[in-house]
């Protein structure tokens, strides 16, 4: 019977100790927080989007060769803003962001998109609050809206052009396609690679190249099947160009290869130019009249990141492009 | 108790002490909407200024109006200036008539050149407003040259910022060279650099010839010895303090505040825009620009710093303003940035503290640069310094500062080890360096020479854009070369 009391006096005791315990414990402790004037201090916990980003376009933004040929060296000063941004969140989503002077060759980094005002309950702006890591994450859906991008990304137009494609109304924004969860799976977090038209796969699956026979005419048909935005989206640096010839006999080198139509957005001094950007959804067909093209020809789609030739008269598309797509027509 | 006070003794002697160490700090500056006052008072002003609306313009005999301009077409016509006049004495009736022939394709040249001179010789708006338009967007390049021609004519100094626009845009000589002519008419001579490229470069001798005898006539105008005297004059603010330019008709200061207004806009090429403008307009600028570094909106007040760093020393009036701008949190590293490119020597004490004790590493950065562009000797030790730093940017900033500063030799091995460092900026270092390559071959030192060459040679080839991996391995390749000239 004693024996009997005991255990159940000390279920009693023991239960009564769990609940003071659970009622009573030390808070865990919070990592002292930390300042933060560098992405690299990131990468001491944050070791897989770091890596991420560190290969990504955005951490070249500053250092790219074809930024710094375009922008003349950044002596366009109205680049830097954007490709060496202070915080997002400085400035407030849907604005614009302001230029900054350190880490300029960081680009836009980790701390352009997460770092918080120093009036927030946090430091940095992330998918969860977690008020005892040393950068003190509060929670922000904001991140995953587009309107986080477009202080940026819309001074090149490609927010106001999804803002009319049929993803926008099915809620499907730029970090659905430029930011995926790693392996599909939500639970291993976004992908910081943010790829975009470095990426000629994705490219490739953003439009497609067919070409047909109408008498004596060939039809080349472009369409924008799966970019979000128009193709190409920047419109005033990248192109995207069609070109054809006709197919080499075996064993003998191929023609040059012929232009026929150019995708691409002209800058203001380019007055002669029009703006033949292809939208979300819509097809471009383009003809070669006449029975030139009429025996076994090619046809190819090439994705420029800068817009200018080598040399205009005979582009070399091979050598200064990346091929997009290739069909081959037979008489 | 006995350990508890001297804790709570401890913490108040220290919390005194911190307080006594801190520099005393002023407040920033007020802000207030400054640019829509000063468009709210610009408006009402020529609202009183304005007469009463003239009657409906009568309609003109459009035959009569063709035949004098098929007058002022024949160059060598008796009857030009009277034709010029009966023109004038249509007014506002002819401008629509005239913008209809000047645009006509299908029009005879002479005649669509009579209609530009007409529309500058009425003079009155809208006339202006229609030949700016045939600058900006007239086809034919030598529409858009005479259109620049005649704006010089035109009385109102409206005219000004949308012809400083075109110096951004425009591809065609001829134009340039009218812009600049007309331009300097009204004492702005920002178009002379796009001029001395024409008279230097172009493949057309006859276009050379012309921006060369154009060049001089402005030059003699403006009281210098020659073009590029007149150009050097203009970018140091010498030419403005010898000669200060007339202060602004109203029409060109409500451009200005309008293009101030527009510098808080969305799109960043519209402020680019702004900015091109504002800071090639004369010195007269600086003193709205110093006002606009008060406004309450954040953009206004960077990007009006950045107009007055683009000046250049021609924004040296700007400094009072700037300084106290370097308290305003969210704009001081672009006032630190402008007190640097405007030559601000009365800034170096607080830009060397900035540099020293600023929590914002961004404004230290700023700090460094501005004291490179300042180049004093009393900012080397603070220089120095912010060298020794951490930081690699800060670090960085420094170094290139001094070597900016007449301190090469001393951080020429410091920016060599920028170059392998990962965060450091190495175009920048590799920039320095050939800078301080080329000094020392200019002094006569041969195996630098050699070196340089050898530098150079690394270079991507005109006209080509190196990949990522190209850039990097030009870093190394030039990393190895100056290597070991440390080593030596």
């Amino acid at each position: 019977m004693n024996a009997l009391r005991i255990a159940v006096g000390g279920i009693f005791v023991a239960t009564g100790a769990a609940a003071l315990f659970a009622v009573f414990r030390p808070p865990a402790e919070a990592a002292p927080a930390r300042t933060f004037t560098s992405s690299a201090q990131c990468r001491e916990c944050h070791a897989e989007p770091y890596a991420e980003w560190e290969v990504s376009w955005h951490a070249q933004s500053w250092t790219d060769p074809d930024v710094r040929a375009l922008s003349n060296d950044f002596a366009n000063t109205d680049c830097i803003d954007c490709h060496a941004p202070r915080p997002v969140w400085e400035t407030g989503l849907g604005n614009r962001v302001l230029p900054r002077t350190a880490r300029r060759v960081e680009g836009v980094d980790c701390i352009t998109c997460h770092l918080l005002p120093e009036t927030s309950r946090g430091i940095v702006a992330g998918t969860m609050d977690v008020p005892t890591a040393p950068c003190r994450p509060e929670a922000k859906r904001e991140l995953a809206q587009v309107e986080f991008c477009a202080g940026c990304h819309d001074q090149h137009k490609t927010v106001e052009q999804w803002r009319t494609t049929d993803y926008a109304k099915q809620g499907i924004g730029c970090i659905d396609c430029h930011m995926p969860f790693r392996d599909g799976d939500p639970n291993k977090g976004r992908d910081h690679t943010m790829h975009g038209g470095h990426d000629i796969e994705l490219v490739r699956k953003a439009v497609t190249l067919a070409a047909r026979r109408e008498g004596t005419n060939v039809i080349a048909a472009v369409t924008n099947v799966g970019a979000g935005h128009h193709f190409p989206t920047d419109e005033r640096s990248r192109a995207g160009d069609v070109f054809w010839r006709p197919v080499a006999a075996a064993g003998a080198s191929p023609e040059p290869w012929r232009w026929l139509y150019r995708f691409r957005s002209p800058y203001r001094h380019e007055t002669a130019l029009t703006d033949t950007l292809l939208p979300a959804h819509a097809t471009k067909e383009v003809a070669i009249e006449g029975p030139e093209a009429s025996g076994r020809i090619e046809m190819a789609l090439f994705y420029k990141l800068t817009p200018y030739w080598k040399d205009p008269e005979r582009p070399d598309p091979d050598a200064e492009a990346r091929l997009v797509h290739r069909v081959v027509l037979e008489p | 108790m006995r350990r508890i006070v001297p804790l709570v003794l401890a913490l108040f002697f220290g919390a005194c002490s911190r307080d006594a160490a801190k520099p005393a700090q002023e407040p920033p500056p007020a802000l207030s909407n400054v640019v829509a006052a000063e468009l709210a008072r610009l408006e009402a002003r020529i609202g009183a200024e304005t007469k009463p609306a003239a009657p409906a313009p009568t309609p003109i005999d459009l035959e009569e109006l063709r035949g004098l301009l098929g007058t002022l077409a024949e160059p060598r016509s008796s009857f030009r200036e009277a034709a010029l006049r009966d023109v004038k004495s249509f007014g506002a009736s002819a401008i629509a008539p005239l913008e209809s022939v000047a645009l006509d394709a299908s029009a005879p040249t002479s005649e669509r050149t009579a209609a530009i001179e007409a529309l500058a010789a009425i003079g009155a708006e809208p006339a202006p407003q229609v030949l700016l338009r045939v600058l900006e967007s007239a086809p034919e390049p030598w529409m858009r040259a005479h259109a620049a021609w005649r704006l010089g004519e035109v009385a109102t100094d409206g005219v000004v910022p949308r012809m400083l626009l075109r110096l951004k845009y425009e591809v065609d000589a001829e134009t340039v060279i009218w812009l600049a002519d007309s331009l300097a008419r009204r004492s702005c001579y920002a178009g002379v650099d796009g001029l001395r490229v024409v008279r230097d470069t172009n493949a057309d001798e006859g276009v050379r010839s012309n921006a060369a005898q154009r060049g001089a006539e402005i030059a003699a105008r403006a009281g210098a010895a020659d073009l590029d005297a007149l150009a050097r004059d203009w970018a140091s603010g010498a030419l403005e303090i010898a000669h200060p330019p007339p202060p602004p008709g109203r029409d060109l200061e409500r451009e200005a505040w309008i293009r101030i207004d527009k510098l808080r806009q969305w799109d960043l090429r519209v402020v680019d825009d702004c900015r091109f403008v504002l800071a090639r307009l004369p010195a007269w600028i600086v003193e709205p620009l110093t006002r606009a570094l008060r406004d309450d909106d954040v953009y206004v007040r960077v990007h009006a710093a950045q107009c007055l760093e683009r000046m250049g020393p021609r924004a040296r009036s700007a400094s009072t303003a700037l300084l106290a701008s370097l308290r305003d949190p969210r704009a001081a590293s672009a006032a630190a940035m402008a007190l640097g490119a405007t030559g601000a020597t009365d800034a170096a004490p607080d830009l060397e503290r900035i540099l020293a004790s600023a929590r914002d590493i961004d404004l230290r950065v700023a700090a460094a640069t501005a004291l490179g562009a300042l180049a004093l000797e009393r900012s080397h030790d603070a220089l120095r310094q912010a060298a020794a730093v951490d930081a690699i940017d800060l670090r960085q900033a420094a170094l290139l500062a001094l070597a900016r500063s007449g301190r090469a030799d001393e951080v020429a091995p410091a920016l060599i080890e920028c170059m392998r460092l990962e965060g450091a900026d190495h175009e920048a270092a590799q920039r320095a360096i050939e800078a301080w390559l080329s000094a020392r071959a200019q002094r006569g030192d041969q195996g630098i020479a050699e070196l340089l060459e050898r530098w150079r040679a690394l270079a991507p080839a005109a006209g080509t854009i190196e990949s990522t991996a190209q850039a990097l391995e030009r870093n190394r390749a030039r990393l190895a070369l100056v290597d070991a000239l440390v080593k030596r």
